[in-house]
C-alpha cells in the first residue's frame, strides 16, 4: 500500500509526462473498444442471422439428404413433417419449431431463366423476416396454402415486381422431374441480412411442398430452444423423441445438429474472435512503448533518489514494484478514461446502428451480415480490455524497472 | 442423334422371321447335343456341324447384301427410323441410387423435326414438351407462361430420366449432321452389327461423337455410346425387343445409362406405336399447348 501511494505521488510529480503516457493508453483503449465492439456487433449479428435465417438453434434434417447434399436430393424431405413439428412442440427443451424448405428455382421471364433462391416457411411462426430492420415495404405475407410469394426488395427491384405481379418459376422436383408454376406477389420485404438482399423469395411451406412434389412436408425443421437450455442435452432429447415418434430408433433417420455445427461461418467467427484479441494486444503493445519511454525517463531522472531509497534499505523488489506500480497507475488512468469514452461512443453507435451498406455497398452478401450493425460491449469485455491493458503495460515496464533495481547507492550518490 | 422420334419413310427392311428361323435351327442343334443316349458320336458331330452352319448362315443372311460404305448403312438406318408422322405411347422407368420411379407419356412427331410429348401418368402428369426445330416449349398446367428453352437447356433431363429432351425429340437424321465411318462388324446381344462412328459436323449437335452398333439385318441401333466434346463417354444406349411396325423395325425397349452417374439408367418401353398416320396440326402449335 505504501508502494502504491509512493508510486501515485511520483506519478503526480510530472503531470504533463503522466498525462502524455496516459493519453497513449487512453487512445489505445478507445481504439480497442471500438474494434471489439464492432467485432461483437458483427458476430452477434451473424449468429442471429444464422439462427433465424438458416438453422434455428438446432436443425433437423433427413440424414439421407445430407449424405447426398451435393445433388440436392429433394426426395429426402422430413417425412410426416407435421408429426415432427408436434413432437418438437411437446419437447421440454424446445420453445418452438418451424418448417423450412430452401430450394433453388429458375424464374422464367421474357424467355430467360434467372436463377433464384426460394424458401418455404410458415409465416405464422417463422422468425425469418422478423429481424430489427426487416420491413414489409409493400403488401402482406402470403396466405397459408396460397400460390402467393413474398419477394425481397432486391428481387422486386431487379424484376420490377410489385404486389399483384406474377412470377413463373421452374424447379426440379422430389420425383426427379421438373415443375413450373405461376405465383402472385403478395408483398415485398426489405431484409436486413444482406444474403437476402438479392434474388430470394419466400412462400408458404405447404405450397412449396406441393410444388416440389413433396406433399405437406419440409426439407428441414428448425428448433428454437428455451433460454438457458443445455444444448447437448436438448439435441439428445430431440433426436430420441423424433426417432421414437417415427419408429426409426437405431436407424438414425434424422440428422440433428446445433447451429454452430451446421454453419461454416462459425469457424470463421471463432478465428475472428482470436484475431481481434490479437489486434487489441498489438494496440496495447504500441501504447506501452510510450509508457516504457516515460518510465525509462523517470528511472534516469531519479537515479539519485533510487540510490537514496536503496541506501535507506529499500530492496530491489521494492524498487521494481515502485516503478511497475507507477506505470500501472499511469496505464490505469488512460485505460479507465478510454473505457469510459469508448463506452459512451459504443453506446451511442449501438443506439444509432452502423450502416455498413452505406459504406461498403451491398457487396457483402454471402457473409451473412446485416445492412446495419449494432456494436456492443458486454461487461466481461470491458473487464477483459482493462485487464489486458494493465497486464501489457506492467509487463512492458519491467524492463526499465529492472534497470532501476541495478542502480548502486554509491554510484547514484556520486551521480555516475 | 438417338433417333427416338423417327419421321419419314424410305428403303427396305429385314423381316423378323429370318431371325426366328435361325434361332429354331440353333435350338434344334443344341437339343440334340443334350440327348446323348438318343444319338451316336456321328449325331453329335452332326449337331456341331449344324450349329456351325447355322452361325455361318446367320452372318450370310445378315451380310448377303452387305452395304459397302458407312453412308449406305446409315442411309438404310435412316430409312428405317425416320417417318412422315408417328404416334407412340411409352413408359419410362427411371432407376437410380435413390430408387425407381415410373411415368408414361405419349409422343407425336412429324417430318421436319416437330415433336410433342404429353406426360400421361406419373407425378408430372399433364406436362407437355413441344419441340420445333431448335426451340423447345414446356407447358406446365399451373404455369401461365409456356416456357421456351433453347441452347443448352435441350440437354436437360426429361422427367428426371437419363434421356434429355434432345434425345427424345431428335428426328433421327444423321448424314447431314455427322461424318460417318465404318469401323467393322461386331456381334451384340446375338445380332451381328456394323460398328459405325459418327463425328458431329457442328458443335450444336448434342453429342460430339457417337459409336453405334447398327443391326446388320434390321437396321436399328442396338447400342450407342455417346461422347461429349471433351471426348468423354457420357451416355450409353442399348435397344432390344425389335418389332415390326408398318413395315419398319422399331426397338420397343431402349435403355439409356448415364455414365457420369453411379447406378443410373432409364428404360423406355414403347407400349403402342403407329406410323404415318394423320396428326392434327394443333399438336405442333405452341399457342395450343393447353388443349
Amino acid at each position: 500500500m505504501k508502494t502504491v501511494s509512493l508510486a501515485w505521488r511520483n506519478a503526480r510529480r510530472n503531470w504533463p509526462r503522466t498525462a502524455l503516457s496516459a493519453s497513449a493508453a487512453f487512445a489505445s483503449t478507445l481504439i480497442v473498444c471500438l474494434i471489439m465492439s464492432m467485432e461483437s456487433g458483427y458476430i452477434d449479428d451473424m449468429i442471429a442471422n444464422i439462427k433465424n435465417h438458416r438453422t434455428g438453434d438446432v436443425r433437423v434434417m433427413n440424414r439421407a439428404y445430407l449424405e447426398n447434399e451435393r445433388v440436392m436430393p429433394l426426395q429426402f424431405f422430413i417425412d410426416d413433417t407435421e408429426r415432427a413439428l408436434s413432437t418438437l412442440a411437446r419437447n421440454d427443451f424446445v420453445a418452438y419449431a418451424v418448417p423450412r424448405t430452401p430450394f433453388v428455382v429458375s424464374i422464367y421471364q421474357k424467355g430467360e431463366r434467372i436463377p433464384c433462391r426460394a424458401i418455404g416457411v410458415d409465416f405464422r411462426t417463422d422468425p425469418i423476416t422478423s429481424a430489427k430492420n426487416d420491413v414489409l415495404t409493400q403488401g402482406a405475407y402470403p396466405a397459408s396454402g396460397s400460390a402467393e410469394i413474398l419477394v425481397t426488395a432486391g428481387l422486386a427491384k431487379e424484376l420490377s415486381l410489385s404486389v399483384g405481379g406474377k412470377l413463373t418459376i421452374l424447379s426440379r422436383t422430389a420425383t426427379g422431374g421438373t415443375n413450373g408454376k405461376t405465383f402472385t406477389v403478395s408483398g415485398v420485404v426489405a431484409m436486413s441480412d444482406m444474403d437476402f438482399s438479392g434474388r430470394v423469395f419466400f412462400l408458404d411451406w405447404r405450397t412449396a411442398g406441393d410444388f416440389l412434389r413433396m406433399g405437406p412436408n419440409a426439407l428441414a425443421v428448425n428448433a428454437f430452444l428455451k433460454k438457458g437450455t443445455d444444448e447437448e442435452s436438448a439435441i439428445t432429447a430431440i433426436r430420441n423423441a423424433l426417432d421414437a415418434s417415427a419408429g426409426t430408433k437405431g436407424d438414425a433417420a434424422f440428422d440433428v445438429r446445433a447451429w454452430h455445427d451446421v454453419s461454416e461461418t462459425f469457424a470463421f467467427l471463432k478465428i475472428s474472435r482470436v484475431l481481434f484479441a490479437i489486434y487489441g494486444a498489438i494496440f496495447y503493445l504500441l501504447a506501452s512503448t510510450v509508457i516504457v519511454n516515460t518510465t525509462m525517463m523517470a528511472v534516469l531522472e531519479r537515479r539519485r533518489e533510487i540510490g537514496t531509497l536503496a541506501a535507506l534499505g529499500m530492496g530491489k523488489r521494492g524498487i521494481l514494484a515502485l516503478f511497475v506500480a507507477e506505470s500501472g497507475i499511469i496505464a490505469a488512468i488512460g485505460i479507465v478514461l478510454g473505457l469510459c469514452a469508448g463506452g459512451l461512443i459504443v453506446g451511442a453507435v449501438h443506439r444509432a446502428g452502423f450502416d455498413i451498406e452505406a459504406i461498403y455497398g451491398t457487396d457483402l452478401g454471402g457473409m451473412g451480415i446485416s445492412r446495419v450493425i449494432y456494436p456492443s460491449l458486454a461487461p466481461p469485455q470491458y473487464a477483459y480490455i482493462l485487464g489486458m491493458g494493465l497486464m501489457i503495460a506492467c509487463l512492458a515496464c519491467l524492463v526499465p524497472a529492472r534497470i532501476a533495481t541495478r542502480v548502486e547507492p554509491a554510484d547514484a550518490m556520486r551521480d555516475r | 442423334m438417338i433417333m427416338m422420334m423417327p419421321t419419314y419413310q424410305k428403303g427396305p427392311f429385314e423381316p423378323n422371321s429370318r431371325r426366328a428361323g435361325f434361332h429354331n435351327s440353333a435350338q434344334r442343334a443344341i437339343f440334340h447335343y443334350h440327348a446323348p443316349r438318343a444319338i451316336t458320336f456321328n449325331c453329335a458331330r452332326r449337331a456341331i456341324f449344324l450349329l456351325a452352319c447355322a452361325l455361318l448362315s446367320r452372318f450370310a443372311v445378315a451380310f448377303a447384301e452387305t452395304p459397302e460404305t458407312a453412308e449406305t448403312i446409315v442411309k438404310k438406318l435412316e430409312a428405317n427410323q425416320v417417318y412422315d408422322t408417328s404416334r407412340l405411347s411409352a413408359r419410362l422407368t427411371v432407376t437410380n441410387r435413390f430408387g425407381v420411379s415410373e411415368s408414361s407419356f405419349s409422343a407425336y412427331a412429324r417430318k421436319g423435326g416437330d415433336a410433342l410429348i404429353v406426360i400421361t401418368e406419373g407425378p408430372d402428369r399433364g406436362q407437355k414438351v413441344l419441340r420445333q426445330g431448335e426451340n423447345l416449349y414446356l407447358y406446365y398446367p399451373e404455369a401461365e407462361d409456356v416456357i421456351w428453352l433453347k441452347g443448352s437447356a435441350l440437354k436437360d433431363s426429361l422427367m428426371g430420366s437419363d434421356f434429355s429432351y434432345e434425345d427424345i425429340t431428335d428426328d433421327g437424321s444423321i448424314l447431314g449432321r455427322y461424318t460417318v465411318t465404318l469401323d467393322g462388324t461386331e456381334s451384340f446381344d446375338g445380332a451381328s452389327c456394323y460398328r459405325v462412328t459418327l463425328m458431329a459436323k457442328s458443335r450444336k449437335e448434342p453429342y460430339a461423337r457417337e459409336d453405334l452398333l447398327i443391326d446388320g439385318a434390321l437396321f436399328v441401333i442396338r447400342k450407342a455410346t455417346l461422347y461429349s466434346a471433351a471426348g468423354k463417354a457420357i451416355r450409353e444406349l442399348t435397344a432390344r425387343d425389335v418389332r415390326s411396325v408398318a413395315a419398319r423395325n422399331v426397338p420397343f425397349t431402349t435403355v439409356m445409362r448415364d455414365l457420369l452417374k453411379k447406378d443410373s439408367s432409364t428404360e423406355m418401353t414403347i407400349e403402342r406405336m403407329e406410323i404415318d398416320i394423320p396428326l392434327p396440326e394443333k399438336y405442333f402449335n405452341r399457342e395450343e399447348l393447353s388443349w
